[in-house]
């Protein structure tokens, strides 16, 4: 091989995978060596990284709220992301409507539903699971970051005019699967 | 001569169980998501009971703190359980359950706030310690900040290549890309890290 490594190339031959034309190549290549040397040297750095240990006792725990946002989302099925839910019932009192969500907790949590029809990636709610690439499109911006007023969904809500603001209410009310607004 | 140079990933992050399609641990889990299925309950518990931790590990390593952990991890497991009606097993139910957790946590970052999608400047210089573990300890913190700044693809491909200990195809699956892809993404991800925490390599 009379051309440098691609990453790739480089990641194979950390691992012991490179071909052999990719290994003769970086017997003779100080260059490609010492990328593979300072790839390998990170890894190291990076995998000795540890986080926090939560103690024994907190996995019970864990479980146990687990089970009961399972059981009360039978009362509240709506695929809003949990965090923004303070933001949407924030836009809702700006817009002097009231969310009622008084029903009683149920006995049980309910059974998942098998949907046929999506695709097995299709592990969230269609408008959640929409992929990192979209993701990333969606996430604010350097100039959102510069302008304070669109840094949380509430703000943004908050700046809609009167006529989106219906429309919003209107996709909340929807959500909240037929609970007056 | 040999090219046959190990990884020097510590096995002590790595996921316990053997993801393998005809492993024990995959039978378990393919009899618990058919007995979720089923509407059996208890058996979504034992799938918590199994994956809370990696998912737990996993959701840390986007948010650095505990209490958004906690919240994402659970999160992830309540959305898994609303769906887990339309999981065919055309993959590991760990691997299915891993990519809800990213999207959980990129959807929690994407509304929470505007990360940096480029490079910042250099992390400031750790102060010098004397001892050992409190040298490791701030080191391991500044290497969870760098690796909190690195573009969002390297940041999940190191995640879940590193310190969930997953195959390059495994990571191509929860990530929907190539495993190329997922190569070049993690070689770019150890070379930005580099220029991010330089000085702690240097001090090690
Ligand atoms: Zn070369």
């Amino acid at each position: 091989m009379s051309r440098h490594l691609s990453e790739a190339e480089l990641v194979d031959w950390v691992e012991g995978l490179a071909d052999r034309g990719a290994r003769e190549h970086v017997s003779t290549c100080g260059a490609c060596r010492d990328r593979a040397d300072a790839y390998r040297g990170t890894l190291g750095l990076a995998a000795e990284t540890d986080i926090p240990e939560p103690s024994p006792d907190y996995w019970e725990t864990f479980r146990r709220q687990v089970d009961h946002r399972i059981a009360r989302d039978a009362v509240r099925p709506t695929s809003l992301p949990r965090w923004l839910v303070p933001s949407l019932a924030g836009l809702a009192a700006a817009v002097g409507v009231a969310v009622l969500l008084r029903a009683p907790l149920p006995a049980s949590a309910p059974r998942p539903v098998a949907d046929a029809s999506l695709p097995a990636w299709s592990a969230l709610p269609e408008p959640e699971d929409v992929g990192l690439d979209l993701i990333q499109a969606l996430a604010p911006s350097a100039e959102d970051a510069a302008s304070e007023s669109c840094r949380v969904a509430y703000d943004c809500l908050a700046a809609l005019s009167d006529d989106e603001t219906a429309a919003v209410a209107e996709t909340l009310e929807r959500d909240l699967d037929g609970r007056s607004l | 001569m040999t090219a046959a140079v190990s990884i020097p990933v510590l096995l002590s992050n790595a996921v316990s169980r053997d993801a393998g399609a005809s492993s024990p641990a995959s039978a378990r889990d393919r009899d618990a998501v058919a007995a979720c299925q089923r509407g059996e309950r208890e058996a979504f518990d034992a799938l918590v009971e199994r994956y809370q931790r990696d998912v737990y590990r996993l959701c840390f390593r986007y948010v650095n703190n505990h209490h958004d952990a906690s919240d994402l991890a659970q999160e992830a497991f309540l959305k898994a359980y609303k769906a887990i009606g339309r999981f065919r097993g055309d993959s590991a139910f760990s691997t299915w359950l891993y990519r809800i957790a990213v999207n959980t946590c990129l959807n929690f970052r994407a509304a929470r706030k505007p990360d940096a999608q480029e490079l910042p400047d250099e992390l400031p210089a750790a102060a010098p310690r004397a001892d050992d573990a409190l040298a490791r300890a701030e080191r391991s913190r500044r290497v969870r900040e760098a690796v909190a700044r690195l573009p969002e693809k390297q940041r999940a491909t190191m995640i879940l290549k590193i310190y969930q200990d997953l195959s390059h195809e495994e990571v191509a699956q929860i990530l929907g890309t190539t495993v190329g892809t997922v190569k070049a993404n993690l070689f770019h991800a150890m070379a930005n890290l580099r220029k991010l925490v330089g000085s702690v390599e240097e001090a090690s």
